[in-house]
């Protein structure tokens, strides 16, 4: 019911974005930049980058307005836009090898990780999550993180739903994997309440 | 249920979406199976991890930057061609096309028309049925202008003949030691000498002569009709 009214929502701006309303298209922009900036940014590791793909996916959503089918929802159309654009991004990064000046410094940045001890395991979490190989990074940040139905992220990826799920299953599995000497750890210290848990 | 098979479902149990039937299963595994129950704590754990996940926003001025393109994008939609009034075009091809096939016929029927004189004119040199002026081959006047009206007199082979024996005979008189006879041209020229340059020797024309050659090919069965001449 709730799902139905957030398609109700995007219609409605999106019907007024088709004639012509840029207030309706900036209360669309404020609905999904942030969604796809958790998407982006982590696909990307670059905000910088994961903004400007977020622009661009903005502005073809503008442009091809007038084609928006509305037999699918907006925010299959705009995630399947975003993505494309992200992997445009991804695939011209390995024809031209960036170097970020955090990996010239001799991982300085990894440190600094290390030392962050609030948040230890919730950067860990992140960081094993960019470490995924694509495929699976993207199915579980649009299931897990941005949890939408399998049959959305089946839509927005074009891939059968059964190929979702097993992607899915997959990558938690990877990330349990790369987790786990440290969810040991965290098990045993929270079950006996030494320290707190905001602390690991 | 085995443990490899419980473990296959594990992630999926934790964020709950087995069916009824499955689930229990598991969890009746888990209640006895403790390395099972382990695994299921790190995913449960992973699970509320995640939920601790940085959220990642965009920039303060993402939208302004945004909208600044977009007006940008917009600006540059209004100049574009399509909002533009059409410019007339420099060929108006539905009235070209037309024009160029109808003077393409034109000159055909006048091709056509002219033809069949000029293919006339042809076919009869072809065959042969054709009166050249070859007078030019003859006898020619020199220095003598008005004398080309003879061109048209009788220039049979036969008349040529004579005239060149007349003109021989006369030459020979004249430059034979004898001379003329005085009484029988009574012109007084009995000598041609170089002292008398300016002297017209005799009182009609003079000219220089070519020899024609005509070869006459006899009619055969297969070239009865044309009778091919050579020069």
């Amino acid at each position: 019911m709730v799902k139905e009214t957030e398609k109700d929502i995007d219609f409605a701006l999106m019907r007024a974005i088709q004639k012509g309303d840029m207030v309706a298209f900036n209360k669309m922009v404020d609905r999904y930049k942030d969604r796809l900036m958790n998407v982006i940014g982590r696909m990307l590791s670059s905000t910088e980058e994961a903004e400007d793909v977020i622009q661009e996916t903005f502005v073809r959503v503008y442009q091809h307005r007038q084609s928006f089918n509305y037999q699918h929802c907006l925010s299959t159309w705009i995630y399947t836009i975003a993505l494309n654009l992200a992997r445009n991004e991804l695939r011209k990064r390995k024809k031209f090898k960036f170097f970020e000046i955090s990996d010239m410094k001799g991982h300085e940045n990894e440190l600094a990780v290390e030392m962050k001890i609030p948040n230890r395991l919730p950067q860990v979490l992140d960081k094993a999550i960019k470490e995924l190989p694509e495929k699976y990074r993207t199915a579980f940040m649009l299931r897990d993180i941005q949890e939408l139905p399998y049959e959305e992220v089946s839509k927005i990826l074009s891939i059968p739903l059964g190929t979702v799920k097993s992607r899915v299953n997959r990558a938690r599995m990877m990330l349990r994997n790369k987790l786990k000497p440290r969810l040991e750890g965290y098990n045993a210290l929270s079950k006996s309440a030494l320290l707190p848990v905001s602390i690991l | 249920m085995r443990c490899r098979k419980v473990r296959s479902y594990l992630s999926a149990y934790c964020n709950d979406e087995l069916n009824e039937r499955r689930k229990l299963a598991i969890s009746e595994h888990l209640s006895t199976c403790a390395s099972c129950r382990k695994e299921e704590a790190m995913y449960r754990s992973i699970n509320n991890v995640r939920l601790e996940l940085s959220e990642f926003k965009v920039s303060e001025d993402f939208n302004k930057i945004l909208f600044n393109r977009l007006a940008r994008e917009r600006f540059a939609e209004t100049r574009s061609k399509a909002y533009l009034p059409k410019r007339a075009p420099l060929i108006r091809w539905g009235k070209a096309i037309p024009a160029f096939v109808s003077v393409c016929l034109l000159v055909l029927v006048a091709i056509s028309v002219w033809m069949p004189s000029s293919k006339k004119n042809i076919l009869q040199f072809a065959t042969n049925n054709h009166s050249l002026n070859d007078s030019y081959l003859t006898a020619q006047p020199v220095n003598n202008p008005n004398l080309t009206v003879k061109l048209n007199h009788d220039w049979s082979f036969d008349n040529q003949l004579a005239k060149v024996k007349r003109v021989n005979r006369i030459t020979n008189t004249m430059t034979s030691p004898g001379g003329f006879d005085r009484n029988s041209y009574g012109t007084g020229l009995t000598r041609v000498s170089s002292r008398q340059n300016n002297f017209i020797p005799y009182s009609f024309d003079y000219y220089q002569m070519r020899p024609v050659i005509k070869v006459y090919v006899l009619p055969t069965t297969s070239n009865r009709k044309e009778a091919v001449e050579t020069y």
